[in-house]
Order: C-alpha cells, then structure tokens, then sequence
C-alpha cells in the first residue's frame, strides 16, 4: 500500500503544489524525497530556500515521514541536525496527511514559532526575550545558508 | 516594638540549634508530609508518563471496532468521486467501506489497520473507546477539568459578565 499511496501523493502534489513548496524523489526511490521551502515573507527567512529530505517508512501512511532540514536554519524548533520539533510529525500525526500538508505546517512554523516546546532552547529565550536578536540571527543565518 | 519572633513566642533560631519538643514533632510531621506530596507527585507523574513520553494515544477498543458501521458503496455514491482520506484512491462500486461515529467514511481494511495503532478519527479525530484503562481514566479526569473551567467561567460570567 505504501508505494502506492506515496506515488499518488506525488501526482496530486506535482498537480497543486503547496504555495512557496517543491517537493519529488531522490533518483529512482520512492520512499525518498527532497523538498524544498521558501522561507515565507512575513519571517526573518524570507528570501531563503531551505532544503529538506523526507524519508517514508514501510507502513506509511500508518507512520508518520521522517522529515529533516538539511540547509541550516536558526529557529527554536528545528536543531543542528536538522530535526523538526512538530507535534503532526510524532503523536499527533494521522494517515489523513500528506507530505503537501506537512509542508505547510512546517512553513506556518517558520512564521509562527513555537517557543514553548523548545528543541533549541537559547533560540526559544532569544525568541521570547529579545525578538530583535532573534531575528537578525535568523536573517543572517538564512543569508549565509539558505540564499 | 516587639520583634516577629517575640510576638510568636519563638526564637529566632541564632543561638538555638535544638528546636523545642513541640516545634521538633511539628517538623517531623511537615517533612513526612512533604515526602509524602512528593511521592504523589512522582506517582502523577509516572502514570501520565505513557503519555507525555509517546505521546500517542492507545488502539481503539476491539469490540468497538467490530460493530462500526459497514457499508458497500453503492453505484450512486461511486458517482460522487470521493474518496478514501488514508489510501487516497476514490471509492468504487462495490467497495466494504465503514463509518466512523463522526461520518467520516474509509475503506474497511484502511481504517481497521489505523483504529489497530490509534483510537482516533484520521480527518477530525473523533475519539473512539479504547481497551486502556488509564488512558479512559485520563481522558474522563480532562473532561472533568473542561467542565470545571467551563462552569467557573459562566459563575465569573454571571458575576462580572
């Protein structure tokens, strides 16, 4: 079922792509993609292009993608290693979704971080405390990685 | 003016390391009564701990499963081009497809596989009974909490409204 649903999932997201979002397999695996990410214009990534790389296990849709960054990103809820810290990617996630929704979600957690769960807690204090900082070092780091 | 300590018939501990017999029987109690608050807290703590660990909800309940609702689709509603929100493929005639209490309607095999790992509707997640004991304790004790909040909200409303 897996590689069925994943190769309609592709022709539905190469039909209506998500606003900002590219996404298709690495070569000739299906159960590997790359996607990529505008860094939307209300955010301090704006004008970057953040690459990610997502990895369907055997009974997708009844596990959730694994879905790393790959590029850099100063942000509190993604780590150095590219992990994301998002609830629809762990416990909250339902075979109802798509890697094209994931990818909104993960671009409206550009937009709107979520300090309180923090995975990279000097970020989440920066966020929280001193916003300016926060989003010159996010400018920058989308400069220098993302651009 | 008479100092705090005096007023209170206590010393202020400066020079009087050995507490009163009273005073020491009294710390004894608040200190098994502090252990005691901790190990309650540990307790609270370890039976969400399935929780907030996985974070995942438990299976739906077998039986409940069992009797959900069955249906063939039928040459009218295959017309209608929709289709099942987990495999993504659109419904045929003929197809064993069942229904959630919310009316969100999948595939037979599609929903039974996921109902197997969660207890919740894939589009609105729609809760269904499960077979674990403490997770229908915790969901009972937070639906208790939502009525609490909720009446405490229509007094302050009734009050300050």
């Amino acid at each position: 079922m897996a590689g069925k649903r994943i190769k309609k999932e592709l022709i539905d997201f190469q039909i209506d792509p998500p606003a900002g979002c590219s996404a298709g397999p690495v070569g000739d695996d299906i159960f590997h993609w790359q996607a990529m990410i505008q860094g939307p214009p209300d955010s301090p990534y704006d004008g970057g292009a953040f690459k990610l790389s997502v990895h369907f296990p055997t009974d997708y849709p009844f596990k959730p993608p694994k879905i790393a960054f790959t590029t850099k990103i100063y942000h509190p809820n993604i780590n150095s290693n590219g992990n994301i810290c998002l609830d629809i990617l762990r416990s909250q996630w339902s075979p109802a979704l798509t890697v094209s929704k994931v990818l909104l979600s993960i671009t409206s957690l550009l937009t709107d971080p979520n300090p309180d769960d923090p995975l990279v807690p000097e970020i989440a204090r920066a966020y929280k405390t001193d916003r300016c900082l926060y989003n010159k070092s996010a400018h920058d780091w989308t400069l220098k990685y993302a651009s | 003016m008479a100092s705090y300590f005096d007023e209170h018939d206590m010393s202020n501990g400066e020079g009087s390391a050995q507490p009163r017999p009273d005073q020491s029987l009294l710390l004894r109690i608040l200190e098994m009564a502090r252990l005691l608050q901790e190990e309650m807290d540990v307790e609270i703590v370890s039976d969400l701990g399935f929780m907030s660990v996985s974070g995942k909800a438990p299976p739906a309940s077998k039986k409940v499963v069992e009797e959900l609702e069955t249906k063939l689709i039928s040459p009218a509603s295959a017309c209608l081009g929709k289709q099942c929100a987990i495999c993504l493929v659109s419904f045929v005639e003929e197809d064993e497809t069942k229904v959630l209490p919310c009316n969100h309607q999948f595939h037979s095999v599609c929903i039974v596989t996921w109902l197997k790992q969660v207890n919740s509707c894939p589009i609105c997640r729609y809760e269904l009974p499960t077979d674990d004991p403490n997770y229908e304790e915790m969901r009972k004790h937070k639906a208790r909490a939502k009525q609490r909040e909720y009446e405490q909200e229509t007094l302050h409303n009734s009050m300050f409204g």
